[in-house]
């Protein structure tokens, strides 16, 4: 009983819902379409009870660690900065029917703290592109000089200077971006469009098992 | 497109996918057939990247600090997101193994279930059910950059030994992977994701190029069916490959029934 309720429920109504998600793409019938509509809300809907779950676990161990006085400060203000936009939303709609997605408070942590702090962190990486291209423009090898001279090359087209140095710069990029980086780019999207058909066949017949928190056989 | 049954029809351009669509299976299917039979042995060619788990989980335990695995941004839904987790149960069973501190992280809610399963399992299978640490299972947050500043500071203040980056990234990739180069971590990568691939490859030392990280629960398990999903998959190719060759020839030379009949 538990290896039906474990394993083999888990696979047929996977079977069945890729094999429906599938029909809905190739077949025009417009009840399939509607079902098939409907199927996917209800994934998402589902999905959503998830988030109960992972708030109540970062919730669960941001509060052991208050309870055994480790990281006060972060675990204090991850648990300030969790609930209170969270409770203060819900009562806020609840009581006056204001949208989180209007509401002052809500809007206020988002716009002068969440987005502010997104685009700091991506600012970031313009410091980690520089100090990766570093390492990978030493020419240590074969490959690594081509990279490094077609890195140069597209650099220099797509710098005004490039163009005054050689009118040939923004030529040569853009024969370097459109035929030996898209027929690389091809082979990388087909392989994994193929393997993954072979990894939703796998998981048809049960022999990939992670998706459903099992080991593989 | 004429009806097939009622008014069900194939939809106006899908002709072709759905033939495909068919085919693949057929193809993938019977591999299985041969393969389960003994007809054919497929090898898989040896992926250094999954080799290096032993290894960088063995180094962890040696210098007894935590291994670090994310599945990235996907939902438990998204094709990388699923073959990260078939990797990770084989690391958590290593980690179980070796009494190495595993901390996963992930961006979408809908994959800590599945995690904390998945981790508890491989504890259980190597009887220490007792080192499971629900807690190292982490939802950092559900945005981009929030969750890369949880995983960077998850990397750099648990100075982790090994960092494992298998699964969906998009701009946070970078972040990821010079977090874990400057805490000194040996560094596997992999995503089918062709933007984040360059990333990857210049600052880990193994990375798993597309379909490489589809396969690879694959590669672990060894199962000869398993294994001759791979040699369908490679069957495939080589027809799509003879197709493109066989349309751009007959393109080329004037012959456009060919490719209207590949379009269709």
């Amino acid at each position: 009983m538990s290896r039906v309720i474990k394993r083999d429920i888990p696979i047929l109504l996977l079977t069945f819902t890729a094999l429906f998600q599938a029909a809905d793409t190739l077949i025009e019938e417009p009840t399939l379409n509607s079902y098939a509509d409907s199927m996917r809300s209800a994934a998402s809907i589902i999905g959503t009870f998830a988030l109960i779950l992972s708030v109540t676990l970062l919730t669960r161990l941001h509060t052991r660690r208050l309870q055994r006085r480790r990281t006060i400060i972060e675990s204090t203000v991850l648990l300030i900065s969790l609930w209170i936009p969270l409770v203060w939303g819900l009562w806020q709609f609840s009581v006056g029917g204001v949208s989180p997605t209007i509401e002052p408070f809500v809007q206020g942590v988002f716009n002068g703290i969440v987005s502010p702090g997104d685009s700091t962190i991506y600012a970031i990486l313009a410091f980690f592109i520089a100090s990766a291209a570093y390492r990978a423009f030493r020419a240590r090898s074969v490959e690594a000089t081509i990279l490094l001279v077609a890195g140069i090359i597209v650099m220099l087209a797509k710098a005004p200077i490039g163009e005054s140095i050689w009118s040939g710069f923004p030529i040569l990029s853009d024969w370097i971006l459109n035929v030996p980086n898209r027929a690389g780019v091809t082979v990388i999207i087909l392989s994994a469009i193929l393997a993954s058909i072979a990894l939703y066949v796998r998981m048809m017949l049960g022999y990939e098992r992670g998706w459903m928190g099992r080991a593989a056989e | 497109m004429p009806p097939i049954c009622g008014e069900m029809a194939i939809k106006e351009g899908y002709m072709m996918p759905f033939i495909l669509f068919i085919s693949c299976m057929a193809i993938i299917g019977f591999s299985i057939y041969l393969t389960r039979k003994g007809v054919i042995k497929p090898k898989i060619r040896r992926l250094p990247a999954i080799d290096a788990i032993d290894e960088a989980v063995g180094r962890a335990t040696e210098l007894g600090r935590p291994v670090h695995y994310t599945v990235g941004l996907g939902s438990v839904s998204n094709v990388q997101v699923i073959a990260g987790l078939s990797i990770l149960s084989y690391v958590a069973r290593k980690c179980a193994e070796y009494d190495t501190r595993l901390i996963v992280t992930f961006s979408v809610p809908n994959v800590q279930p599945v995690v904390m399963d998945l981790v508890k399992e491989a504890y259980m299978a190597a009887g220490k059910p007792e080192n499971f640490k629900p807690e190292d299972i982490r939802w950092l947050s559900g945005r981009q950059f929030s969750f890369a500043t949880g995983v960077m500071g998850i990397i750099m203040r648990e100075k982790v030994a090994a960092n494992l980056l298998l699964g969906y990234f998009a701009a946070e990739s970078l972040i990821f992977a010079e977090a874990g180069f400057r805490a000194g971590a040996i560094q596997i990568a992999g995503t089918t994701n062709s933007y984040q691939i360059p990333f990857f490859v210049t600052t880990c030392d193994y990375t798993l190029i597309s379909e490489e990280l589809i396969i690879a629960g694959a590669y672990i398990s060894q199962i000869p069916e398993q294994v001759g999903t791979i040699f369908g998959q490679d069957l495939i190719r080589l027809i799509t490959v003879a197709l493109i060759v066989i349309g751009s020839i007959l393109y080329a030379v004037g012959f456009k029934d060919f490719y209207l009949w590949l379009n269709m």
